[in-house]
């Protein structure tokens, strides 16, 4: 059995409320239950004194008569925690402002027609779910107030009903989410309204949910909306806004029947039951439904309208937005677009609304205008000032009804306003009313030509046919027949469309222009058919026509047609040769090829330019590359590097492999040219034929050119080959150009040890000299495999191989010779020991051991020397480490008279260098990398793409640095913090061993402590969690 | 209604021509063509008139007289004022008295010694003039948005191609380097398959003038400014560059800077000849007597192939052009702006057989060129009206808060009569398209 429960709160005072209670009693014995007030225990005492202190003294209506109220509270979903404080705060509102007694309840057995009979009206407080379970019960209510009596809402009396439309209608909508819960402001739209009287203004700030209803039934076609919230003063990035119109009302009134209807969404939080503003709103809308307030309740749609009627410039123009947010809404519903429609019309129709106020509704009537409004609108289309108003609201309207008024409006309307009915049947396309049009067409005026004009927008084969009848001397009926043909055309008919373009054409009494737009038809039409007129178009000496027929060939999709004109061209004008390579160019055609080399072989100049950049243009052109080369090759400068634009522009697979077979085939210039192409294509598809051109027994000067492209388009393939030119080849400038080809695509190819060995594996076979080569090759080789040879070369009997591996080691950066180097250095003989000093130098620093060792190195070096330009050279080694150590090296060696200069600059050096500020790399985002330090939590970092593992941040102190904690703040974006992360620490950027701290865990603001401190130039931050559809972000970071 | 059935006119080889016409590389003049390189008889010159000479006009118009190969005849505007400021100017370059003022754009285009068209007018005096001027068989460079309406783009395109008239639009970006080698990088995949594009641009003012009207001054045609659009009060605040506040006018920051950033977009996405198959929009409005523009907005673009283009104002994006792939991200805005997810994509070639996207010798130069060669431009109608029409899908899915279903073929609207209605409206008489 549901158990009941009804709490009366007695007021000794008025024995009203003892029957009252007598009354609830007996209700609650019958439906078995003992009484029990189960809430009232649940308010504070000092929460009952803040409502008390905040309750109004005076309530704003005098009380005709004992007013009572049933506060009805049941929850069948889910129940507020405010609602005790609900109900003794509305025991307190009537017994302070003695404006009414109330009776508490959660039984809907109360809603029988004739217990309802002792209330005034019913408050819906937090209501959810299902209030009324049973038919009879909801009638007894709905009767209640139909019959006169009030009903009233607090917040969640919206989420309650759903399956009840009466509840939802009568209470003014369904709850659709609060996306807000916050301090908001409210915009009290009708200050001066009785019930706004308490906000005392035009606005209320106040922190609670803020209830967003659905489409329906919420309306103000139905509502007289009291306060909204004010979008502009609101976050309108929160998640589950749903309303497009920007409309979210939190109170409202309306008439029901006979009855009233008084809503407010406030009343989730305990304390708005202690605001004394939202107590003074509720006790003013009780009122309202008690019948004891008077209040204007016309639906603010209504309201809007009449505002909009009378707007004058410089007035505001709240109501407008409101109008256009109506008329939004009203879209989806169609009784509420016909509604809004008539009250809409009203207003056009009515003499006293202003010009603003009509143009405003025009608008509106452009885009949900119907039938209904067209009676109204059509009166006003010989009125001067309403014309172009009327047209605005009718142009778009499929409506019969808006044909056959513009039709009659054609006999009643005059000059400009005509024109404008004119207009607006052409552009309505108005099959139909090409015959009232006849008549005004063959007037030779504005009019006529309005209404030509309006026929060739019509384009039916009866505006066709009026527009035929016309003398056709004129550019604007020849306008409008083409518009005709052009409509034909596209619907298949095409014999009358070529009759007319054919007519037009024709027609020697008109301008240019439009005998130019016919041909375009006639081709468009009949290409086959139109060859011979185009072809003498183009042998004419007519500049225009001649332009036009060459620009209208692209409008022919047969290549066999196309290929017949190009065939043409050497017996046309050279101005028209010109012009139609161009427009033949157009179609990309390859099997223009033979035509365009023919021009470019034949041409004036003007002619021989327009070949080149025809062939540019064109796929796979058939034969077109020798000579080309050919050309490029002998030709004058300009022409030359036209040709060779040409060929670097033109596509397929048959130009790359045509400029292959060039490479190594022809004279010695055109073979060159085509390498020199080759390389400029950048097409590494030709790059087998580079390494064959290159290979020995050619000619010097194309063998280099081919190395030289392979040094741009060349490839592992083609590598082997490469070194076999270098390995076997004598000649210095091939074996210069070898070696550079090698070194380069051996970096592309990005394995140093894979690329030396060939070299390497050379160096037992090949004699002193070839070593030597082989060795300055082994040179720029990084890895153990280069390293070892040019360290075993040095080991050397041969005094040249041995200067040779000396100076491939100096020269390298392969720090895998320091050693040697090192040992060069100290034991070598003179030439060798400053070349060898000069590299271990420099390879020193660079090398990937740690900072504290390179500077043991180099200190021993010192020692290891007398000479004072060798211990300079060593400082300034010392000086690109930058380290405390190496700094207080530095100032001893400054110490040194010899070497204070060089000592003193190093110091500098390094200080500079430890006190640069840190640098931060990013795998992503890193043109927004400063963002993270640049003290402003409102910029970020981030990484532009969902956060996946292997993302990464890295800060560069330069010089090893103590860290212990680092704090990525990423409050700004809350959710872009690391899912899961690793932090690395080290001196060498490329290799930071394993991570020093881990973890799965982030948080808006993520703390990295290390367990102790590290000390390194480099901490990289590694994501290794993943979130789809969020960055990382980092706002600020700070590192201690 | 008894509506066109059909949207542009057919295009046929047009489009393919003007794919393949991407692969061009440096323009070359013809030598002949241009005869000394330095003095172009006065016969072979190309002849210009202006209509508009407020600020872009006169932008443009510096460029023109740059080019020495091109000789402005005439310039027209309903303001005396600057009518004659830019008359001055263009006589003062010449050094005689060579250029005619006009304040009826008929009046110049009807004139048979001027070749070309500069219109640097109001969006609302965009289709007119332009469609005039292609009926008289005018050669046209014209300002962005290609057009205030879409229907009236439709029309525009139509008139272009039926009267086989070279157009290039004010899309200047596509002229330089930054934006081409961005557009083609992601058009040949460098960033894989595209999934969102983010198309930053201004927010529009928030100011809310309080000016009343007055009577128009007396070197102003203001019935000629008003034209085809609803006839309104005048309020110098709504005239010269603020039109665009004004939707009757103009189209807000949204339709202003469609036509560049958006533009790139589709370039990138290879969406020349293409529109969106869907559109949604947010955004918030300024309305006062003076101004009505949406200052706020996010549209969301879906097109065929899945690829959503999202534009937005300042609130949501920086400005430019940020193409996001499933293989990394490509970001280009003005000042040079080319970034890309790893330094590696921008290092990357482009192969003899990949897009080539046309390599420019600026804009206004390149138009005269194709004005010589009849070649198409880099900016022609349709692909300008393209551009734009994201924007004006924008608008109505604003206006009615409706997701808006599109033909990009039939150019139609599907579904939805109340939006189809929006993509156009009724001139003001005497004008008519």
């Amino acid at each position: 059995m549901r158990k009941a429960l009804i709490t009366t709160f007695h007021q000794q005072r008025h024995t009203m409320i003892r029957q009252s209670s007598i009354i609830a009693l007996a209700v609650t014995l019958m439906a078995g239950s003992a009484a029990s007030s189960s809430f009232a225990g649940e308010v504070t005492d000092e929460q009952r004194k803040k409502i008390i202190d905040a309750a109004p003294e005076k309530a704003p209506a005098e009380v005709k008569q004992p007013r009572r109220l049933l506060v009805f509270s049941r929850t069948t979903g889910y129940r507020h925690s405010s609602i005790p404080q609900g109900v003794e705060a509305m025991k307190i509102l009537g017994e302070k402002s003695k404006a009414f007694t109330i009776e508490h309840s959660e039984d809907p057995a109360i809603f029988t027609a004739e217990k309802l009979k002792s209330f005034d009206a019913v408050l819906f407080l937090n209501t959810t779910g299902d209030p009324a379970p049973d038919e009879a019960q909801r009638k007894a209510l709905e009767d209640f107030v139909r019959g006169g009596k009030g009903i009233a809402g607090i917040h969640a009396a919206t989420d309650a009903g759903y399956n009840w439309p009466t509840y939802g209608e009568m209470m003014g909508g369904y709850f659709d989410g609060h996306p807000w819960h916050e301090k908001v402001t409210l915009k009290v739209e009708d200050p001066d309204h009785a019930l706004c009287k308490c906000f005392k203004g035009d606005h209320l700030e106040v922190v609670d949910e803020i209830y967003q209803f659905r489409d329906k039934p919420y309306s103000r076609q139905n509502l007289h909306i009291l306060t909204s919230l004010n979008t502009k003063l609101t976050n309108m990035e929160k998640g589950g806004i749903k309303r497009k119109d920007g409309d979210f009302a939190v109170s409202w009134i309306r008439e029901f029947g006979k009855g009233r209807v008084f809503y407010c969404s406030l009343g989730h939080r305990e304390e708005i039951y202690w605001n004394p503003v939202v107590l003074e709103h509720y006790l003013a809308g009780l009122q309202y439904a008690f019948g004891d307030l008077k209040a204007d309740a016309t639906p603010s749609a209504e309201k809007a309208i009449k505002e909009v009627s009378h707007y004058q410039i410089g007035q505001p123009r709240d109501a407008f937005e409101r109008l256009e947010g109506i008329v939004r809404t009203s879209l989806d519903d169609e009784t509420k677009r016909a509604a809004l429609e008539k009250q809409l019309v009203a207003v056009m129709a009515d003499p006293n609304t202003t010009f603003e106020g009509k143009q405003f509704v025009a608008r509106q009537l452009w885009i949900i205008g119907s039938d209904a409004s067209v009676p109204t609108l059509a009166k006003m289309l010989d009125d001067d000032e309403m014309n172009d108003l009327a047209r605005y609201a009718m142009e778009r309207m499929s409506s019969k009804s808006v044909d056959d008024a513009l039709i009659a409006a054609l006999k009643s309307t005059q000059g400009r306003n005509r024109l404008g009915v004119i207009s607006t049947i052409g552009r309505r396309g108005h099959e139909g009313a090409e015959e009232a049009l006849m008549a005004l067409a063959k007037n030779n005026d504005e009019t006529g030509q309005a209404a030509v004009n309006a026929l060739g927008l019509i384009a039916s084969p009866k505006a066709a046919r009026i527009l035929n009848a016309l003398p056709l001397n004129q550019s604007h009926v020849a306008d409008a027949l083409l518009q005709c043909g052009d409509a034909m055309l596209e619907s298949g008919d095409a014999q009358p469309a070529k009759d007319i373009y054919q007519k037009v054409f024709n027609a020697g009494d008109l301008p240019k222009a439009p005998r130019i737009a016919a041909l375009r038809g006639l081709i468009s039409a009949d290409p086959a058919g139109t060859v011979p007129l185009v072809a003498e178009l183009l042998e004419s000496d007519d500049a225009a026509m001649q332009e036009a027929a060459a620009r209208f060939v692209r409008q022919i999709d047969d290549e066999q047609l196309i290929n017949g004109f190009a065939e043409k061209l050497p017996s046309l004008p050279a101005s028209s040769q010109a012009l139609l390579i161009a427009g033949l160019s157009e179609s990309g055609s390859g099997t223009l090829g033979p035509a365009f080399i023919k021009a470019m072989e034949h041409g004036t100049p003007a002619v021989r330019m327009a070949a080149y950049e025809g062939l540019a243009r064109l796929q796979n052109p058939a034969n077109a590359v020798p000579p080309l080369i050919k050309a490029a090759a002998t030709a004058n400068g300009e022409e030359a590097k036209a040709a060779e634009s040409a060929l670097t522009r033109m596509r397929g697979q048959s130009v790359a492999d045509a400029l292959a077979a060039a490479a190594s085939d022809g004279s010695v210039n055109e073979r060159t040219t085509a390498i020199e192409i080759i390389a400029a294509r950048k097409d590494s598809s030709a790059a087998p034929a580079l390494a064959k051109a290159a290979a020995g027994g050619g000619d010097i000067g194309v063998r280099v050119a081919a190395l030289k492209a392979l040094r741009v388009v060349g490839g592992a393939e083609e590598y082997p080959a490469v070194v076999n030119v270098f390995v076997t080849e004598n000649d210095e400038q091939v074996v210069n150009n070898a070696r550079a080809a090698l070194v380069t695509i051996a970096r592309r190819m990005n394995d140093d040890e894979a690329a030396a060995k060939p070299l390497a594996d050379a160096m037992s076979s090949a004699d002193d000299a070839k070593k030597a080569d082989l060795l300055a090759a082994l040179g720029s080789f990084d890895g153990d495999t280069a390293g070892l040879a040019m360290i075993t070369a040095y080991g050397s009997n041969s005094p040249s191989v041995q200067d040779a591996a000396v100076r491939a080691m100096s020269g390298s950066n392969n720090t895998h010779v320091i050693d040697t180097l090192r040992k060069v250095a100290a034991s070598g003989n003179d030439k060798h020991r400053a070349l060898a000093l000069r590299g271990a130098v420099k390879l020193i620093p660079r090398s990937s051991i740690k900072p504290e060792a390179k500077i043991d190195i180099l200190a021993q070096m010192l020692k290891d020397t007398d000479d004072v330009n060798e211990k300079k050279m060593i400082v300034s080694s010392l000086a690109q480490v930058p380290h405390q150590k190496s700094l207080g090296l530095a100032k001893s060696l400054a110490q040194d008279e010899s070497l204070k200069n060089e000592a003193e600059q190093a110091a500098r050096q390094i200080e500079a260098a430890l006190s640069q500020p840190p640098v931060a790399t990013a795998s992503h985002g890193q043109d927004r990398v400063g963002y993270a330090f640049d003290g402003n939590a409102g910029t970020r970092w981030d990484t532009g793409t969902p956060m996946r593992p292997g993302m990464w941040f890295m800060i560069d102190f330069h010089a090893p640095r103590t860290v212990s904690k680092i704090t990525l703040d990423t409050r700004g974006s809350s959710g872009d913090f690391p899912r899961g992360y690793e932090v690395y620490a080290g001196d060498n950027a490329g290799n930071l061993g394993n991570p020093v701290v881990k973890s799965n865990d982030g948080s808006p603001v993520t703390v990295i402590t290390f367990e102790k401190p590290v000390t390194a130039q480099f901490i990289k931050i590694v994501q290794t969690g993943s979130v789809d559809g969020l960055f990382w972000s980092i706002h600020e970071m700070t590192i201690e | 209604m008894n509506q066109r059935k059909r949207s542009t006119i057919s295009r046929r080889r047009f489009v393919k021509g003007a794919a393949a016409s991407t692969l061009a590389a440096p323009w070359i003049i013809p030598a002949a063509s241009l005869g000394n390189a330095n003095v172009v008889a006065p016969s072979e010159r190309i002849t210009l008139g202006l209509i508009g000479c407020g600020g872009m006009g006169n932008s443009n118009l510096g460029a023109f007289l740059g080019q020495n190969d091109c000789q402005v005849l005439a310039v027209c505007d309903v303001d005396q004022n600057h009518l004659e400021r830019t008359r001055n100017r263009v006589n003062n370059h010449y050094k005689a008295d060579v250029c005619k003022g006009y304040g009826d754009f008929r009046e110049l285009i009807a004139r048979d010694d001027i070749d070309t068209i500069l219109l640097c007018t109001p969006d609302h005096w965009h289709s007119i003039p332009a469609i005039t001027a292609a009926k008289a068989g005018k050669d046209i460079y014209g300002e962005k948005p290609f057009s205030h309406s879409h229907e009236e783009g439709v029309a525009m395109c139509n008139a272009l191609e039926r009267y086989g008239r070279i157009w290039q639009t004010g899309s200047w970006q596509r002229s330089l380097e930054n934006f081409r080698r961005g557009a083609e990088l992601v058009r040949n995949g460098r960033i894989g398959k595209i999934q969102l594009v983010e198309v930053g641009l201004p927010t529009g003012t928030t100011e809310q003038p309080s000016d009343q009207p007055t009577a128009p001054p007396p070197h102003l045609n203001y019935d000629m400014w008003v034209g085809p659009a609803p006839y309104r009060p005048f309020i110098a605040k709504r005239l010269h560059f603020n039109w665009r506040w004004q939707m009757d006018y103009g189209g807000g920051q949204m339709l202003d800077w469609v036509g560049h950033h958006n533009d790139i977009a589709h370039w990138g996405c290879g969406f020349d000849y293409t529109s969106p198959v869907e559109t949604e929009a947010t955004g918030e409005w300024l309305n006062n007597h003076v101004w009505n523009h949406p200052y706020k907005y996010l549209v969301t673009n879906t097109y065929a192939d899945g690829t959503v283009i999202k534009m937005g104002s300042g609130h949501y994006y920086p400005m430019g052009t940020k193409w996001i792939g499933d293989a990394g991200w490509i970001f280009v805005n003005r000042g040079g702006v080319l970034q890309a997810s790893s330094p590696d994509i921008l290092k990357e070639e482009i192969g003899p057989n990949e897009i080539h996207l046309p390599r420019s010798p600026g804009h206004q130069r390149q138009f005269l060129d194709c004005v010589k060669s009849r070649r198409t431009t880099l900016t022609p109608g349709e692909v300008a009206h393209r551009s734009a029409t994201p924007g004006h899908l924008g608008m109505v899915a604003l206006r009615t808060g409706r997701k808006i279903k599109f033909d990009p073929d039939a150019q139609k609207i599907i579904g939805d009569d109340t939006a189809q209605r929006l993509l156009g409206n009724a001139f003001r008489a005497p004008w008519s398209l």
